[in-house]
């Protein structure tokens, strides 16, 4: 896409218009974009197709359009992060870093996106501005948190989304729309202009649906050249996660995995016997943060909140300290276990999600003839990950006829490379991909 | 627990009634079992890691 802008073949105004009825034609039945900037973004069209006329090069995401989930500051847009608490606040001065360096390389903002309140959620159910549908079945759930900016890549609205993944909010929402999408190494982007969710987790991060559109957005992201995505797949040492990642899970999840492994020859089985601990950690931490950040408004305006919100943060905020204390702690182990793990492999392999897009609104679901609540179980795979800090790159498994799943490629801090390097070639091998841009009946 | 949710919940000055009192003590029930099972683990002393 950029490549023809910068060619001359079209121009980012010619691709702004297609993004913006993309948007007037299927944002009604997905519910994926809370503002659309239209005005902002034909300036900034107007400037890339300046820059090109004048034989200036405006960068490599020349006139790409592209969203941010509305916890990114955009200047003269109200940062809601999914709230009605934060409706009343004034719009932004500044634009987020990451949307300001997207923006340098070219790209054209177009809007902001739907999200659970305060990105507290895994399914983007959210009280105050309705649910986000998934592009492949508008009656499922796009995932969460991110789920309204996963959406919009997913529908083919943008080909590019910034999200947040605190507990999974990329991966999940990638895994259960059915495109790529990359959680960073804790610290690898900056977190300036985003509204902040768990100080200890939060990260942010693109979406996109191809694996070399995710990276070069990544590049752009991080201030680093493009990786070379052509890995030498002999010299990669590849392990599938066992023991908590190989049970309580459906078929479709289940083999998901199973033909990543088979595409890349994978053997090895490896068991981080505390990722149950490292899950309950990640949620006390989880709670115990988010309750303190939100404890002045739970005070005085309660009655605001989301109540699938509302209530874990009350909780949280009334957690005896030690509790949090020793989820912190447990963090040296769980750490310890990670580095162990990738002394051994350069990429371990999980699934993103337990099963495919539920239902918007399903209360449970049934796994091993348990029922199970949704809602909880969605983020149950790569909520212990969140607790190392460590890149992972969510790769989509679709076919026609079914509903997406994802596979998570997890690596060891600043690898981002080399996974996005993995994500492509099992693009290339047809085991992996967004496939077509499902139809909206 | 609904003891401690309620003096904890007077103490750092939220209304309960303004939550889901039955969901928000269930919260910390799960919790207080993550805490314990957490704290099963041989945990670092400070320093120690």
């Amino acid at each position: 896409m950029a490549a023809a802008v910068r060619a001359k073949r079209t121009t980012a105004d010619a691709l702004l218009t297609e993004a913006l009825d993309a948007i007037a034609a299927h944002d009604p039945r997905l519910n994926a974009f809370t503002a659309v900037s239209a005005e902002r973004a034909r300036a900034t069209a107007r400037r890339v197709d300046e820059a090109i006329a004048a034989g200036r090069d405006p960068g490599p995401l020349a006139g790409v359009p592209f969203a941010a989930k509305n916890l990114f500051d955009v200047r003269g847009i109200v940062t809601r992060a999914g709230a009605k608490l934060t409706a009343q606040d004034p719009p932004a001065e500044h634009d987020a870093e990451l949307i300001r360096r997207l923006e340098g390389a070219g790209a054209v903002l177009v809007g902001v996106t739907n999200m659970d309140e305060f990105a507290y959620g895994f399914v983007t159910e959210n009280a105050h501005d309705g649910s986000t549908g998934n592009p492949h079945d508008p009656a499922r759930s796009a995932g969460g948190s991110s789920g309204g900016s996963a959406a919009a890549v997913a529908s083919g609205m943008v080909p590019l989304a910034l999200g947040s993944d605190t507990n999974g909010s990329i991966r999940v929402p990638a895994a259960l729309c059915g495109i790529f999408g990359i959680r960073p190494t804790f610290g690898a982007l900056p977190l300036a202009g985003a509204y902040p969710f768990v100080t200890s987790f939060d990260t942010v991060g693109p979406f996109a649906r191809t694996a070399a559109d995710l990276a070069r957005a990544y590049a752009v992201l991080a201030g680093t050249p493009e990786p070379a995505l052509d890995p030498d797949l002999a010299e990669l040492r590849i392990a599938r996660l066992d023991g908590f990642f190989a049970d309580g899970l459906l078929d479709e999840a289940r083999s998901s995995v199973e033909r990543v492994c088979a595409a890349l020859n994978v053997r090895a089985r490896h068991t981080l016997p505390n990722a149950l601990r490292a899950r309950y950690a990640a949620f006390t931490i989880t709670a115990a943060e988010a309750g303190d950040r939100h404890l002045a408004a739970l005070r005085v305006r309660a009655s605001e909140f989301d109540i699938a919100t509302r209530d874990r943060l009350v909780a949280g905020a009334l957690m005896p300290a030690q509790w949090y204390v020793r989820a912190q702690r447990f963090r040296t182990v769980f750490d310890a276990e990670i580095r162990a793990a990738f002394a051994a492999y350069d990429v371990l392999l999980a699934p993103a999600t337990a099963y495919a897009a539920p239902l918007l609104g399903q209360r449970t679901i049934v796994i091993d003839g348990v029922e199970t609540d949704v809602r909880p179980n969605v983020g149950v795979f790569t909520q212990p990950i969140t607790l190392a800090g460590v890149p992972v790159v969510t790769v989509p498994i679709t076919a026609p006829g079914t509903l997406p799943t994802g596979v998570q490629l997890i690596g060891p801090a600043g690898s981002e490379g080399r996974l996005l390097a993995l994500a492509a070639y099992l693009e290339r091998a047809g085991v992996a991909g967004a496939g077509a841009v499902p139809v909206l009946a | 627990m609904q003891t401690y949710a309620d003096a904890a919940a007077a103490i750092v000055g939220i209304s309960l009634e303004a939550a889901d009192r039955a969901v928000v003590v269930a919260i910390l029930e799960r919790l207080a079992g993550y805490a314990a099972d957490i704290a099963s683990v041989d945990l670092p002393r400070d320093g120690d890691a």
